[in-house]
């Protein structure tokens, strides 16, 4: 088992190296001065632009700043932002709670949504109520997670008033306490229905898909002429055995908790990392791109082996070597 | 084992929930500080709190330092220029109450108002003027070429007196002054700080002199400002500003609709029909000055031929962009001063209504022939995404299909945009830009080698006529090199000028003292020092 972690990690670790290489070769042969950028627009001095790019190496050779991106990242530091002239890591800092908090909900939520709706389908196979969740899953899976929460904004926000159109919390009130709770957990409903929207047919289909393959095999049909009842091979052999693949499709999305929900958030003004890599794309802020692209993929990689982990304990037929 | 599986996870979601929403240690830190300062006393609810909507985090809070739209409209009510232009795009007094040129025009003394503290307690001087325009010059501001340029030297004979003079006489300097970017900052902060790009001051808490002081920004989020109970022009009557963060405008007017947001800047342009028409909200257009318009490369080989311009300038229907590509809202620019430089307009050097013959006269003399589609020549478009840029081009490119001009548009993100056309490798561009106070102000775009000349436009005559310009002094003599001016660019049309520009603010019927909206026009244009609520 140690060994198998430690195989593992040092995967990881490659993973990440050969990512950061990626990351900085692809976004350094891009067009676009970042001494420029830093300098703002409208034509800034060329003196100013000329001790910008002295002070940050810009126009040292490549070895030399991929070298010296590489000591940064090792001591925590991501470099500037050349928008904001802040470090990156504070700026990823100050966003990663409410990213984490908005997808962290929703990927949980869909997960029990949509893997109940495809237990109960699959259990229930052919049978009305499994067309009309099918359908009304194939209806989710069609519609792009932006224009569900516009029309969600539309419908619920700006018709019936019902909830806040954006935002985490009101900023007029600027409630504390138990009440900012509250706040925030209002102002999530919105978006988080828009995430669980998205996320749910590709639970409800996989959970549909296994239920109906266990349900299929022989050993069932077995217990069923032995006189089991079927609640207990239900929950005793069907659930257990569709539990795998529904946790291979939960790791996949958990591994993009951190920044997989950018249109969502945009839509929302949720202050996340979402907004922050939209405008960084747009601003062609790199350095908070490459930290940010860093940060997912360290996440990607953490998840991934966490759920290696949990798959190897779950299913016997995984071994260590 | 189902009801325990479901229960379980339901308990881990509201455990998850709670622990993520309770507030953060910085908040909580905050939420302190704020108390400490007395501005909490009251209950939250109780305090008569402004919302408006930003685009995004502004990049820097030191408002010198480099150009940024969102961070504009945040300065204006931490800051205070020595002069400012109202709405109307007019210089008002700021800091300075009074001023006074000299007989020649090199020397201008500004008399300050008694009495301005910076909102960390520390008086204000005449030595933060003279600090703020010398660490301008020497750290390359945005606009510290142009002040380079102009001043010879700044004195303060006294705490109250700011003394300029400079190095010829200077018709555009106090336009200069009220300008984007001219807003004095704290001696006593960034003197300690070698770099005022990472200052403090300019990364996490800002300070003025302005009618707002800096309380919180949670990025993403919100700015939050309260009132300056000690502004030296009378407190504001609100007592909290805030900025939330919206960067999509369609939900932004959603809030609006919602009335989560008191004042929606930028409202899209599909929507300002119908909140005409809402009895609820009020309406106001930021126009003046500003305005779309096509520029050529005139370093390229193909633009540089003169015909082709001309066939451009005489294929364009400006009435049919504004009615298809703003929905009548941005009215057709004919001439190359705004309107409301009147003194300095010359109707003369107007280009006239569309010619569609005329234009292929053109192009044909010039011996352009059309090919198997009909076309005599293409021609590429760069504009950037956002307003209603791309919306006017397809109708250009419609119009100029008719004069045989195959017209292809490539819609750019601003930064890209940006790159291109400062490195000179395209044909056409639109764009909009600032075009006061003064109309010198032309001078950058079209003068020999200027800051956003992009057209890379050189004419001798041109230049001595705009320095000249400077020089004087009378609207009359002045008006009459301008107009000078205009007649040359009307027969080498390196610009041409499509629509007037224009941004809508919307606000509710409850609300007043919004510049653009109800004319206030003893403020700067984004300050919202007399707004009121009820």
């Amino acid at each position: 088992m140690r060994r198998y972690i430690f195989r593992r990690l040092l995967t990881a670790v490659f993973i990440i190296l050969i990512v950061v290489i990626l990351n900085f070769t692809i976004i350094k042969t891009a067009p676009g001065d970042p001494a420029r950028l830093m300098a703002g627009f409208d034509n800034p001095s060329e003196e100013l632009i000329q001790s910008i790019t002295e002070k940050y190496g810009f126009d040292q050779p490549f070895y030399i700043q991929i070298g010296r991106y590489f000591k940064s990242v090792i001591r925590g530091d991501l470099g500037d932002s050349y928008l904001y002239n802040q470090p990156v890591a504070r700026l990823i800092a100050d966003r990663i709670g409410p990213s984490l908090l908005l997808s962290g909900v929703s990927i949980i939520l869909a997960l029990i949504i949509g893997s109940l709706l495809g237990l109960y389908a699959g259990k229930n196979e052919g049978k009305l109520i499994d067309k009309i969740f099918s359908t009304i899953s194939y209806f989710l899976n069609s519609m792009p997670s932006f224009w569900i929460g516009i029309m969600l904004i539309l419908l619920l926000a700006s018709h019936f008033k019902w909830l806040p159109t954006q935002g985490m919390v009101n900023v007029r009130a600027n409630y504390t306490g138990f009440r900012r709770v509250l706040d925030i957990a209002t102002h999530m409903i919105l978006p988080v229905i828009t995430l669980v929207s998205v996320q749910i047919p590709t639970y409800f289909r996989i959970t549909k898909s296994a239920v109906m393959q266990v349900m299929a095999e022989d050993f069932i049909t077995t217990l069923r002429v032995a006189g089991m009842k079927e609640g207990a091979i239900f929950r005793k052999y069907v659930f257990k055995n569709a539990v795998l693949p529904i946790i291979n499709v939960f790791s996949i999305n958990l591994a993009y908790v951190v920044a997989g929900s950018m249109l969502v958030e945009i839509v929302f003004s949720w202050p996340g990392i979402g907004v922050l890599m939209y405008r960084s794309i747009m601003m062609r802020d790199y350095n908070v791109l490459m930290g940010v692209y860093l940060l997912i993929s360290v996440s990607v990689v953490i998840v991934t082996i966490l759920m290696d982990l949990v798959n190897a304990a779950l299913d016997p037929r995984i071994r260590y070597e | 084992m189902f009801k325990k599986a479901l229960c379980l996870w339901l308990i881990l979601i509201v455990v998850l929930s709670t622990a993520a929403c309770a507030p953060k240690g910085g908040d909580t830190k905050k939420t302190n500080d704020t108390n400490a300062s007395g501005s909490d006393a009251q209950a939250p609810d109780s305090l008569k709190t402004f919302v408006t909507n930003l685009s995004a985090d502004p990049t820097t809070f030191n408002p010198v330092f480099k150009a940024d739209d969102d961070g504009h409209l945040i300065y204006q009510n931490v800051f205070d220029g020595l002069l400012e232009l109202n709405f109307n795009s007019e210089v008002i007094p700021g800091l300075a109450e009074t001023w006074e040129a000299s007989e020649d025009g090199k020397t201008y003394t500004f008399h300050l108002a008694k009495g301005i503290k910076w909102h960390d307690g520390v008086a204000f001087s005449s030595d933060d003027v003279k600090y703020t325009y010398e660490r301008i010059m020497t750290d390359h501001g945005f606009i510290g070429e142009t002040l380079s340029h102009a001043l010879e030297s700044i004195e303060c004979p006294d705490p109250d007196t700011v003394v300029l003079k400079l190095k010829e006489p200077d018709a555009t300097l106090l336009g200069t002054l009220a300008w984007y970017e001219h807003f004095i900052i704290p001696k006593h902060i960034y003197e300690k700080e070698a770099d005022w790009a990472t200052a403090e001051a300019a990364t996490v808490k800002p300070i003025g002199t302005g009618p707002f002081k800096f309380v919180s920004h949670k990025k993403g989020e919100s700015i939050t400002l309260e009132a300056n109970d000690e502004y030296f022009k009378g407190r504001p009557l609100i007592d909290r500003l805030v900025y939330t963060i919206i960067p999509d405008a369609n939900t932004a007017t959603m809030a609006f609709r919602n009335g989560e947001i008191d004042l929606l800047c930028g409202v899209p342009t599909a929507e300002v029909p119908s909140m005409q028409s809402d009895p609820d909200i009020k309406i106001g257009v930021m126009s003046a000055a500003r305005r779309y318009q096509l520029i050529f490369n005139m370093e390229n080989e193909k633009v540089k031929e003169f015909a082709i311009r001309k066939a451009v300038a005489l294929g364009i229907d400006r009435d049919e962009i504004s009615v298809k590509g703003t929905h009548g809202l941005q009215k057709p620019a004919y001439g190359f001063y705004p309107p409301f430089l009147e003194w300095a307009y010359n109707k003369e050097a107007d280009i006239g209504a569309r010619d569609v013959s005329g234009a292929r006269k053109f192009l044909e003399d010039a011996g352009f022939t059309e090919d198997a589609n009909g076309n005599y020549l293409s021609l590429e478009l760069d504009v950037f995404s956002g307003g209603t840029y791309a919306d006017c081009a397809k109708v250009i490119q419609a119009n100029l299909k008719d004069v045989g001009i195959d017209l292809k548009i490539n819609v750019m993100e601003m930064a890209a945009w940006a790159e291109k056309i400062d490195s000179g490798n395209f044909e056409v561009a639109m764009l909009a830009g600032y075009q006061g106070p003064d109309p010198d102000a032309i001078t950058k775009r079209i003068g020999t080698g200027q800051v956003m000349n992009w057209a890379k436009y050189s004419n001798k005559e041109v230049d001595n006529l705009l320095a000249e310009a400077k020089k004087l002094v009378g609207h009359d003599e002045r008006g009459a090199l301008y107009k000078k001016v205009q007649e040359i660019l009307g027969k080498e049309l390196p610009i041409i000028p499509i629509v007037e520009f224009a941004n809508f603010y919307a606000a509710r019927r409850d609300v007043s003292g919004v510049p653009y909206i109800d004319q206030v026009a003893d403020v700067h244009d984004n300050s919202y020092a007399k707004v009121n609520i009820g």
